[in-house]
């Protein structure tokens, strides 16, 4: 028996509870079960002998924490523990037709950005068990108990890349109908099936009636078979034992036999007889047949977006033609980025496109690190921008959740280099309607290369749902009638071929005045025609307006409750009673942290003033009394912040004159700052980051959890006399002062100043630092007595 | 689900040491409060167990005089869940101050989430006297502990709760702690600026005062 023809049977029947069944029989106070497998071979063996007599089709092994990690502290190797395990788990079954399943669990650390387990160690962990377990002689692999999507990526892509062992992925989601990280029932099946794993579902937590609702929702989701291994109720707060009996969950069972439900078993508080009364139980139920339909879908790990109607992606994340954007690229100013993001999403986006190719940078890091850091702010897919094979990989392995990749076009080649990615790792893609001859002029020649694609696509084992087709947008200015030809094979793309369409909207005007007026029309002519995800700039109300108006028009949106939401709302300062009064000045404005209003007087100011005269005579002196009033206690933390923040509106505003007019900008002083290794919180670091930037410092923000090689090589090419160290942990403190270590050895001359709550003056000066700064403000007083009062950056 | 936080509590954490936020300060609490209470899924769990069992090391003189005359330590740990981190970081994009207003707000609520599994755990012994939350970190109570501690409540899987390599709780806003359960009389003293994260720069402290906390 293997697994491919137990899954020719109506039900595969699991196992019941295994710690819980080790806990019943002895009075073990292991810190770790898997111990067992050494330290009482006998008991785990019967365990799981009695789960093959109740009739288990698959028994796990006692592997649930065997990894690197957890196996540390007790002198045991993953690998000697795993291959111990399943030799004890095969002699338990031996006589039995039963397979046995390498167990996998969470490393029991969070991955980033939560946590400090990088996605690649967790991938390497996993690794380890995999390719013991498959050496040890598992038949398969049982990726269970987990609640972080990420983190079963990182399990089942370590498992499908070496090893040939079919996997069977299993997440626990509370009351709430998440899992503890978040993650949806719905966006896990996306996301694992996309993966292709080879069954998917849920355990432990809850009992059989209330994981009801969870499992309907992933059966609706998903094709494959669905596993359910709930607990026997829930446990008694004072004696711990659970509440179901055998008989009780038997029944309870029966019910998910009958949606079609494949794998069924049992989590903490069943036993065999659990096992044996739900095998019973189910004998002779007819699954009902599943009606699964296959819909256009992405996801990130806790949202899914449906392609059911105009989504709209946010085209702002890209450098081409944009000064800012390549300068942040080229300066890795992540935090711009995320910034660009947000602005998008709160504007309305609903898919972000993310593109970072520059050739002044190493793209596929870049990206990798933009992805990563989307992902930790914001909640929206991501389509991944490239043309690399090699970039659109490394993004596809760290992306948590189903993304789009753009794109592919009807060129061999790059069919052949690009579809293989898009099916290993589950995504969506678009199909640009182009080849080696180039654009071709009419609609038909278009679909023509649509359906290549959409053929190769299938080839490769995509399905239809999955491709989204670009008829490609021309410069109306250009080719006039090109316009009517694009929304002709939108047309014929969207009602003929069944395909879900992407266009670019915002070349259509290049060329031409009033470039806002075309663009809207011909979004609304395209989403007539069934253009469903138009990648626009949200910013632009007509253009966000457009889509909000079709989906009133066209019935999407249901008693118009999107629209009314999106404009009855007026801006936070709009409401907020503020006058506009004529004798409001740059620093009440500042001081009151209205941003509006500073940016208002500071545009009229250029007017008539020279921008260093409006630095030096408006915003230092506000800056200066709103840090005395801060010093003296008239005023507190989130007031100083908020007058900073006010305060880089009118830089950004001076800034941008400056550059106009054809001066040069000069940067400030460069001044490093990091969280060091091991530290994760970095709230203090980014305040003291927002106050230097308002003093004209050009900070050079490392992040968190910093290596120390990192924080001296940073330091050393941006030739910055001033380093900046934060640590909140006691236990942080030792790579504070390596750092300050390696920075001293390193011979290059800077000053460092530390800060962060466990520290003190005396514990500062102790480890080699030159300044204590005591908060925010005293990291800006250090700054300008190192470097030098207000930077003139101008 | 938090009704609502405790913004007297997220004021003094600002620095405001009478719990009463200016006006800036308090249009902020107002306009974040109703979004952390959103974001918060909070998860607590206990385990009682008689000292001399206790699963986790008692290392150090503190733990050991906070222990003084009680048969049984109640384990607990809490979280605000991972949401919360998510939304304390995008903050830090989009408004700094906002974001120390929501770390404020949550440092708040978390408490307010041990509070009400503490209050648990008096009304299961009602007979039984009860001492304040010790966590690893205060006095002389090593860090180094967490890890035992985590496993000793089954933490990563009933509350997803986990530690780092540095002995920091993932999400960040989590509490691992020690109550000495007694049933003789004991003296309940005050937790003070030992639990406090802002004890190193409180103002009130250096002139030798106190909150009242």
């Amino acid at each position: 028996m293997d697994f491919k023809e137990l899954l020719k049977k109506d039900f595969i029947i699991l196992d019941g509870g295994q710690g819980t069944e080790f806990q019943r029989l002895s009075d073990f106070s292991y810190e770790i079960p898997e111990m067992l497998n050494f330290e009482n071979e006998q008991l785990v063996g019967s365990v799981i002998r009695s789960y093959a007599e109740a009739g288990s089709d698959i028994v796990n092994a006692a592997t649930f924490g065997a990894n690197s990690v957890k196996l540390r502290p007790f002198g045991v190797s993953a690998e000697q523990m795993i291959a111990k395990a399943l030799s004890v788990a095969k002699e338990a079954v031996a006589g039995y037709d039963t397979l046995v399943a390498l167990d996998v669990s969470t490393i029991g650390q969070l991955l980033e950005p939560t946590g400090t387990l990088s996605f690649e160690s967790a991938y390497d962990l996993y690794k380890e068990m995999a390719v013991a377990g498959e050496k040890s002689g598992a038949d398969l692999v049982f990726i269970e108990t987990m609640t972080d999507l990420l983190e079963v990526k990182a399990a089942l892509l370590a498992v499908k890349e070496n090893t040939k062992l079919p996997v069977l992925c299993s997440m626990t989601f509370e009351e709430n109908g998440r899992t503890f990280t978040g993650c949806s029932p719905s966006a896990m099946a996306l996301a694992l099936e996309g993966l292709s794993a080879d069954a998917v579902g849920v355990n432990c937590s809850l009992g059989p009636k209330a994981l009801l609702p969870i499992v309907e929702e992933i059966l609706s989701v998903t094709k494959l078979p669905v596993i359910v291994k709930p607990n026997a109720g829930l446990p008694d707060p004072k004696t711990g034992s659970f509440a179901l009996s055998p008989a009780v969950f038997a029944e309870e069972m029966r019910e998910y036999a009958r949606l079609g439900v494949k794998l069924l078993g049992g989590c903490c508080g069943t036993t065999p007889e659990h096992i044996r009364q739900m095998k019973e139980a189910v004998s002779g139920i007819v699954p009902s047949v599943r009606k699964t339909e296959k819909k256009s879908a992405v996801c990130t790990y806790s949202t899914v977006v449906e392609i059911d109607r105009p989504r709209i992606i946010g085209e702002r994340i890209n450098p081409t033609g944009k000064k800012l954007f390549k300068q942040a690229l080229l300066e890795n100013n992540i935090d711009y980025i995320l910034s660009q993001a947000i602005e998008q999403v709160n504007a309305g986006a609903d898919i972000l496109d993310v593109n970072v190719g520059l050739p002044e940078i190493d793209e596929k890091e870049m990206m990798v690190r933009v992805v990563k850091a989307l992902q930790s702010v914001t909640d929206v897919p991501l389509q991944i921008d490239s043309t690399k094979p090699e970039v659109i990989e490394a993004a596809l392995r760290v992306y948590n959740g189903k993304p789009i990749v753009n794109s592919v076009n009807g060129e061999d080649a790059v069919l052949d280099a690009i579809l293989p990615l898009i099916k290993k790792y589950g995504a969506a893609v678009v199909g640009l309607t182009l080849d080696s001859g180039g654009i071709p002029p009419k609609a038909e020649q278009r679909i023509e290369i649509a359906k290549k694609i959409i053929d190769r696509a299938a080839y490769y084992g995509i399905d239809k749902s999955d491709v989204y087709i670009d008829c490609l947008v021309l410069t109306a200015s250009a080719e006039q009638e090109a316009v009517m030809e694009t929304l002709r094979a939108v047309d014929i793309a969207a009602n003929q071929l069944g395909v879900k369409t992407v266009l670019g909207c915002s070349n259509i005007s290049f060329g031409l005045p009033e470039r806002e007026l075309i663009n809207h029309t011909f979004l609304a002519m395209a989403l007539a025609r069934g253009l469903t995800l138009p990648i626009i700039n949200p910013n632009i109300r007509s253009m966000m307006g457009t889509v909000r108006a079709y989906k009133v028009l066209s019935g999407v949106d249901k008693n118009s409750s999107e629209f009314v939401r999106a404009y009855s709302q007026k801006s936070a300062e709009e409401t907020s009673g503020v006058s506009a009064a004529s004798e409001v000045t740059i620093g009440y404005a500042i001081a009151n942290g209205l941003k509006g209003e500073a940016a208002r007087l500071t545009e009229r100011l250029l007017l008539t003033a020279e921008p260093m005269d409006i630095v030096s005579n408006e915003l230092i002196p506000a800056l200066d009394k709103i840090g005395a009033d801060y010093e003296s206690g008239k005023i507190y933390l989130p007031q100083l912040i908020m007058s900073a923040e006010v305060s880089g509106v009118c830089f950004d505003i001076i800034k941008a004159a400056v550059a106009k007019s054809g001066g040069v900008q000069q940067s400030g002083e460069p001044i490093v700052i990091a969280t060091v290794k091991g530290d994760i919180h970095d709230i203090g670091k980014n305040i003291v980051k927002v106050l230097l930037e308002n003093y004209g410092y050009q900070v050079i923000d490392l992040g968190k959890d910093v290596p120390e090689s990192e924080i001296v090589a940073a330091t050393v090419k941006h030739k910055a006399k001033l380093v900046g160290l934060s640590a909140l942990m006691t236990t942080t403190l030792p790579a504070m002062k390596e750092t300050i270590a390696q920075l001293r050895a390193s011979g290059h001359d800077c000053a460092v100043m530390v800060g962060g709550a466990v520290l003190t003056p005396d514990y500062a000066a102790s480890i080699g630092a030159d300044h204590y700064a005591r908060d925010a403000k005293g990291a800006v007083d250090i700054a300008r007595m190192v470097l030098g009062g207000v930077q003139n950056n101008l | 689900m938090i009704e609502r936080v405790d913004i007297k509590q997220a004021a003094r954490l600002l620095g405001f040491h009478d719990g009463v936020p200016d006006e800036v300060t308090l249009r902020l609490i107002e306009q974040y409060e109703p979004i952390l209470a959103d974001a918060a899924t909070p998860r607590y769990r206990y385990i009682i167990s008689p000292v001399e069992k206790c699963p986790v090391p008692l290392i150090g003189n503190d733990i050991q005089k906070h222990l003084e005359n009680c048969e049984n330590v109640a384990l607990l740990c809490a979280t605000l869940g991972a949401k919360t981190d998510t939304l304390i970081r995008s903050a830090q994009i989009t408004s700094m101050a906002g974001a120390v207003v929501l770390d404020a707000l949550a440092g708040a609520a978390i408490e307010q989430v041990c509070d009400k599994c503490e209050s648990e755990i008096a009304a299961l012994y009602p007979n039984m006297q009860m001492t304040y939350r010790f966590s690893p970190g205060y006095g002389d109570y090593p860090l180094s502990v967490q890890p035992r501690f985590l496993l000793a409540l089954d933490a990563v899987r009933r509350t997803g709760i986990s530690v780092t390599e540095s002995g920091m709780l993932t999400p960040s806003k989590s509490v691992t702690a020690i109550i000495g359960m007694s049933s003789n009389k004991m003296e309940r003293t005050r937790r003070g600026c030992i639990s406090c994260s802002v004890r190193e720069k409180c103002t009130l402290r250096e002139k030798g005062e106190h909150c009242g906390f």
